[in-house]
Formats: C-alpha cells, sequence, structure tokens
C-alpha cells in the first residue's frame, strides 16, 4: 500500500501531511490579523471567495504567539467540515510513503506528541505525519 | 426509487403546512372554494404517490381525508369545526409519517384507527351525497403555482461561490485594465462582460430568496389551535406574503415568530368575556405583515389584547433584582418596556402550557440579532402589543462603515451606527467617572468603549484628542460610544479583496462589561428634551463656495474620498468615477483641479449622487424649526446651530436634478442637409447629438442651428447659426472638413453657448 504524502518545512524540521487531507495549496497570502483569536491563530485570508483561519503552524507546534504569516505558503486544509489554512517556511513534492505511520518512540515534547500520528518513511528519510484535526484541537483546548 | 421518495418526502413536507394554513382559510371562509379545491388535490396527490410508492398506510389516511373533504364539497362548502379538526389531524399524521419514512423508518405498524373514525364519525348528514362540480373553478390558483424544480443547497452554494469568485475576477481584471493605455474596444467588450456579471450575481441572490409566505404558512394553524386550546376567539390578518427573504433567514425566524404568535394569543388576547367587559368586540385580532423597507424586511407581529402591564413588568423586575442599587425606570418609560426582554423574567404569574416561563423573549432577541437584525416592542396598556422585527434583506451583503483602530481595519455594520462624530469636536467631551469613561456628546451622557484596549491591541490605545467616535446602538435604547482611531469609506480603502472582519455592536457591549440599567437612557432622554431641542440628525460640512451647510443623516450613504482624476466631465453631467461605476457629481461651487476632496454619497436606494464637500465634516443636531426656503431648490432652508447658519440642503432636489439631467436643460435644435440622409442618421447624428441638439427633420420646425453638410445647399435665412461641413479637407476658413470631430464639436459646443433659443 502507497499512502501519499505533503512534506512541508516549518522552521527547520520536517513533517509531512497526509495527502487526502489537502485540499489546495497556495502561494502567499494576504492575511488580515484577528485579535483576541487564539495564539495559533496568524489571522483569517481570502481564498478566492471563501474566507479561511490561517493557522501558523509553527506557533502552533512551539506554544507561542502567531508570527507574521504573510508570503508562506499555505496548505489549504479541511478540519472539522471547515477549510483551515495551514501557514508553513517551506513546501516540498508530494511523496509515496510504505505503510501505515508508526509510533515514534523517542522522547519528543508535547506539542509534537499531540500534533503527530507517528512517522514514515520516505525516499528523503523518516518524517514525522502531523495531523491537521491537531492543530486546531490544540486551539479548542487552549480556548 | 429512493431519490423518488426523497422527492415524495420534501414535496409533501413543503405543502404539509400550506394545506394546514388554507384548510383554516376556508374554514373561516366556506366560500372560497378554490381552497378547498387546493386542499383535495393535494391529498389526492398524496393518495396517489403513495399508491404508486406503495405506502399503504399513508394512502388509506390520504383516501380517507380525501373523502371527507369530498363531502365538504358535496356539503356546499360546509364542516363542522371537528370535522375540519378531523382532517387536520390527518395532515398532521401524515406529516408524522413522512417525517419517520426520512428517518428510513418503517411506518407500516402502527394504527390509525382512532382518528380514521373520528373522520368518518363526524360525517355530517349529507353523508354519501353525490359530489357537485361547482361553478367557481381554480384556475387562478392553477396559474398561480408557477414552475419550479428542486435543487440541492449545497448546488446553490457553489453556484454562488462560483459567481463570488467570478466577480472578484472582474474586479482584478479592471484593476490590470485600469492600469494600461485606455483601449476603447476592449473597455466596451470589458463593460458588456461586467454587466453580464452583475445580472447573473443579481440572479443567483435570487435563487436564495423566498417568499416570506412558507414563513407565514404555518401560522392560520397555530392560531387556530393555540385558540382552541385557550377559549380564545381569534381572527387573523396577514399582509405582505409576496415580500422576498433569505431562504436561510426565514429558516432562523421561524422559532422567533412562533414564539411571538404564542406570546400574543396566550398573554397578549383576551378572553371574550374580559374583551366584552373591556368594551371591545369578543374576536381579538392577530396582524401578521411583512415589508421591505430600505435594506431591512420588518416583519410585524400585532395583538389587540390587554397590553402589557407595566407595573406589574417592572414590580417583577425589581423583586428579581435587575435594577441593583439602580433606579427603577417609570412605567410608561419605554425603558419598563425594555425589560420584556430581560432574561427570566415573565408577567405571567403561572407557567403556562403554552408559553410564559419567562424563557423566550431573550431568545428570541437574541435570534434576531444572531442574523443582523432588531426587534422593537411597543405596548398600550387595553389597546395591545406589537413587535417589529428588523431583519436585513440578505445575509450576503451589509452594508457597514470601515473604522480603523491602530493598524487594523474593521467593519460596524451601518445599522448599528447611529452617529459619528470627532472628539476634536466642541460638541463631544470624554469625561472620567470614577474608574470609568464616558462621552459627553451634546448633554447625553454614553459609556464610552475604547476599540483599542478592547481588542487588545497595545499600540491603538491612543490619546483623546484624534479619535472619532461612532455611536453604536446594540438595540433600542441601548447605545454607547465606541472610540476608533479613523474612519474610512469607499476609494480610500485598498479595493484588494482582503476580508475584513465585521464588528457585533453587541458583542462589544457584552465584551467590555457595559451594564445596561434599565432606567439610565430613560432618565438622560428628558434632559436632553429640556433643552428645547426638537431636532434631527444632520452631517455639516464647508461647502466648495464658502458656505457652510448641511444635509440630512438619513440621506448619507457615506462620506468617500475622491481625486480630482476620478471626476470626469461629459456633455451633460459631472460624474465620479466609484469603483467601477460612474456615480452623478453635485458640486456647490468650483472643484479643485488636481489634489482629492471629500464627497458625500446620497442613495435613496434606487439613484445615487455624490455631492462634493470642501471638508470640516461634522455630525450635528440640526433644529427642526428652520427656516424655509421660498422657492423650491438645492437649499431646502437655513438654521442656526451653534450660533451659525447652516444652510440645509434638499436631498429631493439634488437627486432630481441627476434624475433627469436632460429635462433641465433647454432644448436647442438642428437640422442638417446632406445629400446622403444615411450618412446624417449613421455617422454625424450621434455627434450631433452629444453636443447637446436634438436632430429635428421637419423643415417647418424652427431650428437654432443649420448644419450644411451638401456643398451646394443653400443657408436658410430663418436658423440663427449655420455650420458648413466640406467632404474635402481644402481649408477653407467658412467650413469645417466633415470628420474633424473635435472641430466639429468645438463649433458646435460654441454655436450652442452662444446663440439663444428658438422656443
Amino acid at each position: 500500500m502507497n499512502d501519499l504524502y505533503l512534506l512541508a518545512d516549518i522552521a527547520d524540521v520536517r513533517f509531512a501531511i497526509p495527502a487526502e487531507r489537502v485540499v489546495s495549496v497556495a502561494g502567499s497570502m494576504d492575511i488580515v490579523p484577528v485579535p483576541l483569536a487564539a495564539a495559533s491563530i496568524a489571522g483569517i485570508a481570502a481564498l478566492r471567495s471563501k474566507v479561511i483561519a490561517i493557522v501558523d503552524v509553527e506557533a502552533a507546534v512551539a506554544g507561542g504567539a502567531a508570527g507574521d504569516c504573510t508570503g508562506k505558503p499555505v496548505i489549504v486544509s479541511d478540519i472539522g467540515g471547515h477549510l483551515y489554512g495551514l501557514a508553513v517556511d517551506r513546501l516540498h513534492d508530494i511523496v509515496a510513503a510504505d505503510g501505515p505511520p508508526r509510533a515514534i518512540e523517542a522522547p519528543a515534547p508535547a506539542a509534537w506528541r499531540r500534533l503527530s500520528i507517528g512517522f514514515v518513511e520516505t525516499p528523503g528519510g523518516a518524517v514525522a505525519v502531523v495531523d491537521p484535526d491537531g492543530l486546531v484541537e490544540e486551539r479548542a483546548d487552549a480556548a | 426509487m429512493d431519490e423518488l421518495l426523497a422527492a415524495f418526502i420534501a414535496e409533501t413536507r413543503e405543502t404539509l403546512d400550506k394545506i394546514s394554513g388554507d384548510l383554516v382559510a376556508w374554514e373561516a371562509d366556506p366560500a372560497d372554494r378554490i381552497r378547498l379545491d387546493e386542499v383535495f388535490r393535494f391529498i389526492h396527490t398524496v393518495k396517489g404517490s403513495c399508491g404508486f410508492l406503495d405506502l399503504p398506510r399513508l394512502e388509506k389516511l390520504s383516501h380517507a381525508a380525501e373523502e371527507a373533504l369530498q363531502r365538504f364539497r358535496g356539503n356546499d362548502g360546509r364542516a363542522s369545526r371537528e370535522q375540519v379538526s378531523a382532517v387536520l389531524a390527518v395532515v398532521d399524521r401524515i406529516g408524522l409519517l413522512v417525517d419517520r419514512l426520512e428517518n428510513g423508518e418503517d411506518i407500516s405498524a402502527g394504527s390509525d384507527e382512532a382518528i380514521l373514525r373520528a373522520l368518518s364519525g363526524g360525517a355530517a348528514p349529507t353523508d354519501g351525497a353525490p359530489a357537485r362540480t361547482t361553478g367557481r373553478t381554480s384556475a387562478a390558483a392553477l396559474q398561480a403555482s408557477s414552475r419550479s424544480i428542486r435543487v440541492p443547497v449545497a448546488l446553490l452554494d457553489q453556484l454562488m461561490g462560483g459567481v463570488s469568485d467570478l466577480v472578484l475576477a472582474r474586479n482584478e481584471l479592471s484593476r490590470r485594465l485600469r492600469s494600461v493605455d485606455p483601449d476603447p474596444p476592449l473597455e466596451a467588450a470589458f463593460e458588456r462582460l461586467s454587466q453580464r456579471i452583475a445580472d447573473i450575481r443579481d440572479g443567483v441572490t435570487w435563487t436564495r430568496m423566498q417568499r416570506i409566505e412558507s414563513l407565514f404558512a404555518a401560522v392560520p394553524r397555530l392560531v387556530r389551535d393555540l385558540a382552541d386550546q385557550l377559549d380564545k376567539q381569534v381572527s387573523l390578518r396577514i399582509e405582505g406574503e409576496d415580500v422576498e427573504l433569505d431562504r436561510e433567514m426565514i429558516e432562523m425566524l421561524r422559532d422567533p415568530l412562533i414564539h411571538l404568535v404564542r406570546n400574543a394569543l396566550d398573554h397578549g388576547i383576551e378572553s371574550p368575556r374580559a374583551r366584552e367587559k373591556a368594551g371591545k368586540p369578543a374576536s381579538g385580532t392577530l396582524e401578521l405583515s411583512a415589508r421591505q423597507s430600505g435594506n431591512d424586511i420588518e416583519i410585524t407581529i400585532r395583538d389587540d389584547g390587554a397590553g402589557i402591564d407595566r407595573h406589574r413588568l417592572v414590580d417583577k423586575a425589581a423583586a428579581a433584582g435587575i435594577f441593583g442599587d439602580g433606579p427603577r425606570p417609570a412605567p410608561d418609560s419605554p425603558a419598563a418596556l425594555e425589560l420584556v426582554f430581560h432574561p427570566g423574567l415573565s408577567t405571567a404569574d403561572e407557567a403556562g402550557t403554552i408559553s410564559g416561563r419567562g424563557v423566550g423573549m431573550d431568545a428570541v432577541r437574541a435570534n434576531i440579532e444572531k442574523i443582523g437584525g432588531s426587534i422593537d416592542i411597543a405596548s398600550e396598556p387595553g389597546g395591545g402589543t406589537g413587535f417589529t422585527l428588523s431583519v436585513p434583506l440578505t445575509l450576503t451583503i451589509i452594508p457597514a462603515l470601515v473604522v480603523s483602530v491602530g493598524e487594523h481595519f474593521f467593519a460596524i455594520p451601518r445599522l448599528a451606527i447611529e452617529e459619528i462624530v470627532g472628539t476634536n469636536k466642541d460638541s463631544v467631551r470624554l469625561e472620567k467617572v470614577g474608574a470609568s469613561e464616558t462621552a459627553v456628546i451634546r448633554g447625553s451622557r454614553l459609556s464610552l468603549v475604547r476599540a483599542g484596549e478592547l481588542i487588545g491591541l497595545e499600540d491603538a490605545k491612543g490619546g483623546a484628542g484624534d479619535g472619532i467616535v461612532v455611536i453604536l446602538a446594540a438595540g433600542r435604547e441601548r447605545r454607547f460610544a465606541l472610540l476608533v482611531s479613523g474612519i474610512f469609506a469607499g476609494t480610500a480603502l485598498p479595493d484588494d479583496g482582503r476580508p475584513l472582519l465585521l464588528l457585533d455592536a453587541a458583542g462589544i457591549a457584552a465584551r467590555a462589561g457595559l451594564r445596561w440599567t434599565a432606567g439610565a437612557d430613560a432618565a438622560r432622554k428628558p434632559s436632553a428634551d429640556a433643552a428645547g431641542d426638537a431636532a434631527f440628525a444632520a452631517l455639516a460640512f464647508d461647502d466648495f463656495d464658502g458656505r457652510r451647510r448641511a444635509i440630512s443623516l438619513a440621506v448619507v450613504d457615506r462620506i468617500l474620498e475622491l481625486a480630482a482624476g476620478d471626476i470626469a466631465e461629459s456633455a451633460d453631467l459631472t460624474r465620479a468615477r466609484i469603483g467601477d461605476r460612474l456615480v452623478p457629481l453635485v458640486t456647490g461651487g468650483a472643484l479643485p483641479s488636481a489634489g482629492a476632496f471629500r464627497a458625500i454619497r446620497l442613495s435613496d436606494g434606487d439613484l445615487d449622487c455624490v455631492y462634493a464637500i470642501a471638508g470640516n465634516c461634522d455630525s450635528i443636531a440640526f433644529p427642526a424649526d428652520f427656516e424655509r426656503s421660498r422657492t423650491p431648490g438645492r437649499i431646502a432652508g437655513i438654521g442656526v446651530v451653534d450660533g451659525e447658519p447652516v444652510e440645509l440642503l434638499d436631498p429631493h432636489a439634488l437627486l432630481a436634478e441627476i434624475a433627469h439631467p436632460r429635462a433641465s436643460r433647454a432644448s436647442k435644435r438642428c437640422r442638417i442637409v446632406a445629400a446622403d440622409p444615411n450618412w446624417v442618421s449613421a455617422i454625424l447624428a450621434p455627434l450631433v447629438e452629444l453636443a447637446g441638439y436634438e436632430i429635428v427633420a421637419d423643415e417647418d420646425v424652427p431650428v437654432d442651428l443649420l448644419i450644411l453638410a451638401d456643398e451646394n445647399a443653400e443657408p436658410d435665412a430663418e436658423a440663427a447659426e449655420t455650420l458648413r461641413l466640406s467632404s474635402a479637407p481644402d481649408g477653407s476658413p467658412d467650413r469645417l472638413y466633415r470628420y474633424d470631430r473635435s472641430g466639429i464639436f468645438e463649433a458646435l459646443q460654441q454655436k450652442r453657448k452662444a446663440g439663444g433659443t428658438a422656443l
């Protein structure tokens, strides 16, 4: 079984998102900040005529406040029936991985343990798989 | 098969409400055969479908109902109340079974014996009489039901999304086009495209609209059942069923409407005996009406019952500790009536089965406000109670004012804005009261909320001097002042498709922790009145002729900024480019030839124009007893504001000026003499008309100008002016080459200005 994953970077960490969770990818979006929103929300942006919330993935992982995500590539994903944009630093290819994600047994920070659903072996090495739901659930916990 | 069943379920459910309503209406007016026929037809259709879809239980029910209806028809359209109730019970049962069908339940089990017995038991003595055909046909009813098809909402949403994308793409293209060299054919093609897209957008918007009839349809049945239950007599009047509303909005209004109708019957309308004692007809009246006013739909629910007992309401509120240590509002003040919307308060002493548990009116208000609407109450002791719900026409377009808070932009719905005032004006004072802040505007004290602090933008707290106060209403009698950094409108904003956050007035009030003491506003009001100002809100400004003028705030759509380059003077009218549109521009003096200036956009919903202003914009209270002008013109009159004379503009005159600009000009006539009349009508005429001439062919009509395009033609002594055209550019001084477009146009305009009129 060959599963497809989209590879992306935040800071110097590479991670994978299951390709079936990716609705589209967008280049630099014009992001309007939303005061009082959860810390990891960078703002809202217009995806054609739809307005989507942009999650600063780095902030979600590091637990800090969202930075300026204008100009960053955005992965659009359907989370709980709503479209969200996941702002990352770099986007890479879609790769095929052998088999489902396997658990990461090595110790990891709490945020990673919550977000990651394991790792997959790709031609470029092992990468952690991030569950988009976790990015927004985290927001719900914080609220 | 599944699809057929789904269509049957959807169709049946949609018609059930209407059928109940029709049946009740027919009961009230047995002569109305059309309604009875309609009910009969529906039941008959259900019966047929049930046979086809193999639903024996439903078929049996509908068959019994059909038989009963047939008896009504045969009985000269008369039926007892019990008989009608029995048919309604069948209609209800059909609805119940249809619900179960939809949930995939098996409906064959269960017995309908009881209601079937009621149906036949209540049979009229004329049972078995042959049905007579009647003279009155239902042709009108047949014509009224236009052809329609069902479309999944998801598909509509997809279509709307696509159209929105299309509009955005068009805007982008329009921006690109403006930045390149003008290319008239390309622009004309783009204009056509724009127009088609606007048409499509309108069309798609209307697919979302539904007649409010579908919301009102359930009410007659509800009123009948409640009246029976409560032993009251109620006649229902419904108006404005053809008003259209967003389908989603209709769904969201359903619960509030039902709640208000229940309240009216339970608490409003008295028992027949009590009514007679009070000198009223035994039967109460409930009025339900809908109308469109501007961008809002107003729905009114009014009863002629006992009205709200304000004394008891205030007493109850006091007992519930709602006023805290504050003063109790006077029972006859609007604030007292507003208590109805307070959570957990009801004048009913005992909780009835129908309404009156004190939960509800606050939920009704919350529901209405959720869709951007508002609810108002009016009640007269002994005279009844009325509620007016105002909801925006559609969820998709909300007129809004854009404000800035620090570096952020937000939109505030126009519905919530009462007034905009600069803090650098004498009429506004920001005062500290303890640890709280208030804004004193023309003697009224309002709670002040600093938007920057509220939203948590540290950099935007700002001083008091540079802000602008927007007075918001979070519902009737709940006003407060919001301090923002600036307001923006129109071209001052980058039209780049960035989303804007819409602020919610009620939400701001809640988050800022404003506490509405029900008496405070009422206490403030009389003092404002005591100053003796019968006045209305107006916008004052310096006009380009140096005068101070004002215009009623009610007609001001918004204030925008225009650049001199946005002004286009065509032959008959000055226009300003606003976005992609050209809007007629009216001015009180010469416009600056460079730079930017502000303008007020006026609109009556249909026509709009902009009025250029020199600056110094201020919101004022214009005295209602101003000195009226002697002659009808742009100036309605003059009033004294803060010791200075201010002229009041008459918006009607302004709109009238742009409504028929041609009619206001002295018409000039011209006749063209040419060897080839086709050349005149096809090629020369538009230019001549553009220059302001009406072309006449009749040689007996006196003309102001004679154009001689035929070189052999003789000048006419009767014409005031003559213009000669030559077929070749020969450079002769007394004639122009016939394709010297700018030369001809200039000459025409000169002659038009120079010559007197022949009329």
